[in-house]
């Protein structure tokens, strides 16, 4: 069964934001494409990640939302790809970012775990 | 308890001849916890021109046109890039927006390691930051001598320069001749070399009548190398 997004809470942005940079995007971005390994998580302040299989759009999300984080930390390739949408703003998180977050004094641990137990 | 499979298992060329080799085991097997290796197909982007800058890539096999569009929106070919090559070096330390965009022109493998991990590298690992300021010249080398060719040769002259290049890095020698193992439009020849599409076929047609190529199909195989280096040549 298809799992479905988590939206995250304003409190859990606010502590994201504190903790990492805010990207604008400016024109549209291919993160991932399927059946690869995404290089980065990703954080959707605001704006549209389109998912894609095929080449064709499979839905889109405009809730603020982590992707892409437990495909990046054990190396999973992704069934659909994602693209950030142009005017966007996202936080990026590399591999190195996330191993950071996995350390438990990490202010962004706890949010980060939700999205890698599974 | 959160479990972590942090490695790649497959090995990528920048390990063995790229800018890792010179790197120890310890030091190799950092590299290989946080890089990531994909498989892209032909006109898949790496990362896009105006994007942010998301780490070092490095190219395991496949060749990639490295572009930049004009003001009009037509799309520049810059370079020619492949199995060894980095991409993404030039703003990894300044975090500005990347000024170009990277296509596959094939399928391929590239490998990945982010900005963060990249830049503690090249503070902690001196081999890795000459390795990467040795790719940086090369590559500057390659533009001024571009942007000369542009003001001092002809469109045959620069042509011929680019069947040159292609030669040194992708040719294969097959008996008599050299196949060029890179399928190029002749499109994306005219943009390499900074003319129209209809000069760059006049141009090939007279190589071909000059017994310098010859084709088959898209594959272009180089007869005489000597009379293409005289191509190339500014008559003072």
């Amino acid at each position: 069964m298809k799992k479905p997004l988590t939206t995250l809470s304003n409190e859990e942005i606010s502590s994201l934001k504190k903790n990492h940079e805010v990207i604008s995007v400016l024109t549209d971005m291919d993160i991932v494409y399927e059946k690869q390994v995404p290089i980065a998580g990703l954080v959707l302040i605001q704006g549209e990640i389109e998912f894609t299989k095929k080449y064709k759009t499979k839905g889109n999300t405009t809730s603020s939302c982590i992707v892409g984080v437990n495909e990046v930390m054990n190396h999973l390739p992704v069934s659909a790809g994602f693209k950030v949408k142009k005017n966007s703003e996202v936080i990026l998180l590399g591999k190195s970012e996330l191993m950071k977050a996995t350390d438990e004094h990490s202010e962004i641990f706890p949010i980060i775990r939700k999205y890698l137990q599974n | 308890m959160v479990k972590l499979k942090l490695e790649s298992t497959e090995t990528c060329v920048c390990g063995s001849h790229g800018i890792f080799s010179d790197l120890d085991s310890k030091s190799m097997d950092q590299v290989s916890k946080f890089k990531v290796m994909n498989h892209y197909k032909k006109g898949q982007s790496l990362f896009t021109e105006g994007a942010p800058n998301f780490g070092l890539h490095c190219i395991n096999s496949g060749k990639l046109k490295v572009t930049k569009n004009g003001p009009d929106g037509r799309e520049t070919i810059l370079r020619i890039v492949g199995p060894g090559d980095i991409l993404g070096h030039q703003n990894i330390l300044t975090n500005e927006k990347n000024l170009v965009s990277a296509t596959m022109i094939e399928d391929g493998s590239v490998c990945f390691v982010d900005r963060k991990f990249i830049t503690e590298l090249i503070r902690n690992e001196p081999t890795v930051s000459i390795n990467i300021i040795k790719k940086l010249s090369a590559e500057m080398a390659a533009s001024e001598n571009r942007n000369a060719a542009m003001s001092h040769k002809s469109v045959r002259q620069r042509l011929a320069d680019l069947l040159l290049y292609l030669k040194q890095s992708y040719g294969i020698r097959e008996e008599h001749r050299t196949r060029l193992d890179i399928k190029l439009t002749r499109e994306e020849m005219a943009s390499i070399v900074g003319t129209a599409n209809e000069t760059i076929i006049r141009f090939i047609s007279e190589f071909k009548e000059e017994g310098i190529l010859e084709q088959e199909g898209k594959v272009i195989f180089l007869l005489d190398e000597n009379k293409l280096i005289q191509s190339t040549m500014v008559s003072v």
